[in-house]
């Protein structure tokens, strides 16, 4: 037989040996990380789990909503938890054993203080036909007597060591995310724990507020709760000058002990593991720090994978500056890269741009200029600059911190490839 | 996406996973951790192109294409930290499979460079033509072929005589 046939037959013997582990955890990673890369490239620039909090919302489930976790899926085949009574109230598909519906509403109304429910629902623990375990999840709308108010609960797993974890619990910028108040803390059990309150519209083109507190026990059980001034998330009217539960209230509930019996009936959380070569949350801005000119002051900073901004001031009023390092982007030669580009010897593209309000969040008077590079192996780096301190705010100079020839500099530096996402 | 959209991507990944992942291991030559984190890129990429598949004629083919891109373009990104020659990574032994042949293929291929190892990978794991593989890697078929020898010619010297054993078992 000549060498080929033995080859392809010693190949297909060696790689049938090889089977997936966790496929599931295969396709739920290629989704993520789908939805994750359409969201990057529709803009020109925005931010993955540095944003997480506005993503996670009440009516689609708690278990699709944070970035950065595995989408609170745990991989435990079954629950370990006590099988209780199928739920007569509840519409989930596939209950899988522990808290069903009914006991979710039960024990989260448990836990209010005295008003009545309008409008209650949510999912028991479900399996999916993978095997895969979605945790439970309640919502109702609450009233006290002063105003009726979406509330929501969820619990989930995550691995309590991985980024997922770390940035459900981490306050977000006030650059890209205007807000009153936020406190991280860690309790003496060594949960994390943080409370946020602020707008469900960071830009406030409503004024619903959104208070929001989550824990992530040493375990990683994530307990997420959330509560609006208004019947709905969005689109009501504010029915209250504030949600019903205080501070205080927010941290008891989310930190009853019921919670965390309910999430050990997920099972383990399924291990966070960082993929190999990928730059950590922190690269973009290192790199963008690294190379912007040395008169500036950064006042604030914060990256993903891929993503990172700085808030740079030049002693005449900050600037607010974001960039993307993405690989794989060839295909945007056609579709973004028209208009007044220019093409460098070494075939790198380069797209300039001066817009008012380039990101349409709102902020009087304000420009952002961009310059967007595209290398010929599909390497884009994409910058741009405002006038503004944050995303959403006023102007606060007549002009970016940076000229367009300092933002070309930056963007073309060879620095960036080790900062892709 | 639209949810069926959605759902039939589901179903394609869910189908196409075990696959990809196996060739994935060959492509890293037994790095699972590297071949899961190429899957999991390659049906990211897959979910972007998902609205457009019906103009791809066969998604699965496609799929394997793009896992190999990924999988040169992590290699280029990584040049500088490449796996010293000859180590090979942890890769759990399923039971039944010769880890003798196992040990020496993924030994060898470990040690050809990764463009060689991924026209090994498509001509003689996913029976691609020399055209083929070219396409899938983005280079001329003359390279191809030169990449083709000379990486027949390191396998052969490495395992040689072994082979012709084990297909004999």
């Amino acid at each position: 037989m000549p060498f080929e046939d033995d080859l392809g037959a010693a190949m297909r013997r060696t790689g049938e040996t090889f089977g997936p582990s966790d496929r599931p955890g295969l396709v739920d990673g290629g989704l993520i990380r789908g939805r994750r890369r359409l969201a990057r490239r529709r803009a020109v620039a925005v931010t993955g789990s540095v944003l997480a909090l506005t993503v996670v919302g009440v009516t689609g489930g708690y278990t699709t909503g944070a970035l950065g976790s595995d989408g609170g899926r745990s991989s435990a085949a079954a629950s370990a938890g006590p099988t209780a009574p199928a739920s007569d109230s509840a519409s989930a598909p596939a209950e899988a054993g522990g808290v069903t519906l009914k006991e979710m509403i039960e024990t989260f109304k448990g836990l209010l203080p005295e008003g009545r429910t309008i409008r209650e629902d949510g999912s028991g623990i479900t399996k999916d036909p993978e095997g895969g375990l979605h945790g439970p999840y309640v919502h109702l709308v609450f009233d006290d007597g002063r105003g009726a108010a979406a509330m929501g609960l969820g619990v989930s797993v995550v691995d309590p060591t991985g980024q997922g974890a770390a940035d459900s619990v981490t306050c977000p910028s006030q650059a890209l995310m205007p807000h009153d108040a936020c406190q991280e803390e860690t309790l003496s059990d060594g949960s994390r724990y943080m409370l946020f309150q602020g707008y469900e519209y960071p830009d406030r083109r409503e004024d619903t507020k959104v208070w929001r507190a989550t824990l992530v026990t040493p375990k990683g059980v994530k307990v997420d709760a959330s509560e609006w001034n208004a019947r709905a998330e969005k689109g009501a009217q504010v029915s209250r000058p504030t949600p019903p539960l205080m501070a205080t209230q927010m941290k008891a509930l989310v930190t009853n002990e019921v919670w965390r019996t309910i999430g050990a009936q997920l099972g383990k959380p399924r291990e966070e593991t960082p993929p190999p070569g990928r730059p950590d949350g922190a690269a973009v801005n290192k790199v963008l720090a690294s190379l912007l000119p040395g008169n500036l002051e950064i006042v604030d900073q914060q990256g993903d994978p891929g993503y990172g901004f700085v808030v740079a001031d030049d002693g005449r009023g900050a600037s607010f500056i974001q960039v993307n390092a993405q690989t794989g982007m060839a295909d945007l030669a056609q579709d973004v890269f028209a208009g007044d580009v220019t093409t460098l010897p070494d075939g790198t593209k380069v797209m300039v741009k001066k817009e008012n309000d380039p990101d349409q969040k709102g902020g009087a008077g304000v420009v952002g200029w961009t310059v967007d590079t595209l290398r010929p192996d599909g390497f884009r780096v994409v910058m741009t600059a405002f006038n503004a301190p944050g995303q959403g705010k006023d102007a606060s100079r007549a002009e970016p911190v940076l000229s367009i020839e300092q933002m070309r500099t930056v963007v073309l530096d060879e620095k960036w490839r080790t900062a892709a996402g | 996406m639209r949810a069926s959209r959605t759902e039939e991507y589901r179903e394609f990944a869910a189908n196409r996973a075990a696959h990809l992942y196996r060739s994935a291991c060959l492509l890293t030559s037994g790095d699972t951790h590297l071949a899961e984190d190429l899957v999991q890129e390659t049906l990211g990429r897959m979910y972007m192109l998902w609205g457009r598949v019906s103009r791809i004629d066969n998604p699965a083919g496609y799929a394997q294409t793009v896992l190999v891109r990924s999988f040169l373009t992590y290699r280029r990104r990584r040049s500088a930290s490449e796996r010293p020659v000859g180590e090979l990574p942890d890769c759990a032994l399923l039971s039944g499979d010769d880890p003798e042949l196992r040990l020496a293929l993924l030994g060898a291929l470990g040690r050809l460079s990764p463009k060689d190892r991924a026209v090994v990978v498509l001509r003689y794991w996913e029976d691609r033509s020399i055209e083929e593989t070219a396409d899938a890697m983005n280079v001329s078929s003359a390279a191809v072929r030169t990449r083709a020898v000379r990486a027949l010619a390191k396998l052969r010297e490495q395992l040689g005589g072994s082979l012709v054993e084990f297909a004999a078992r």
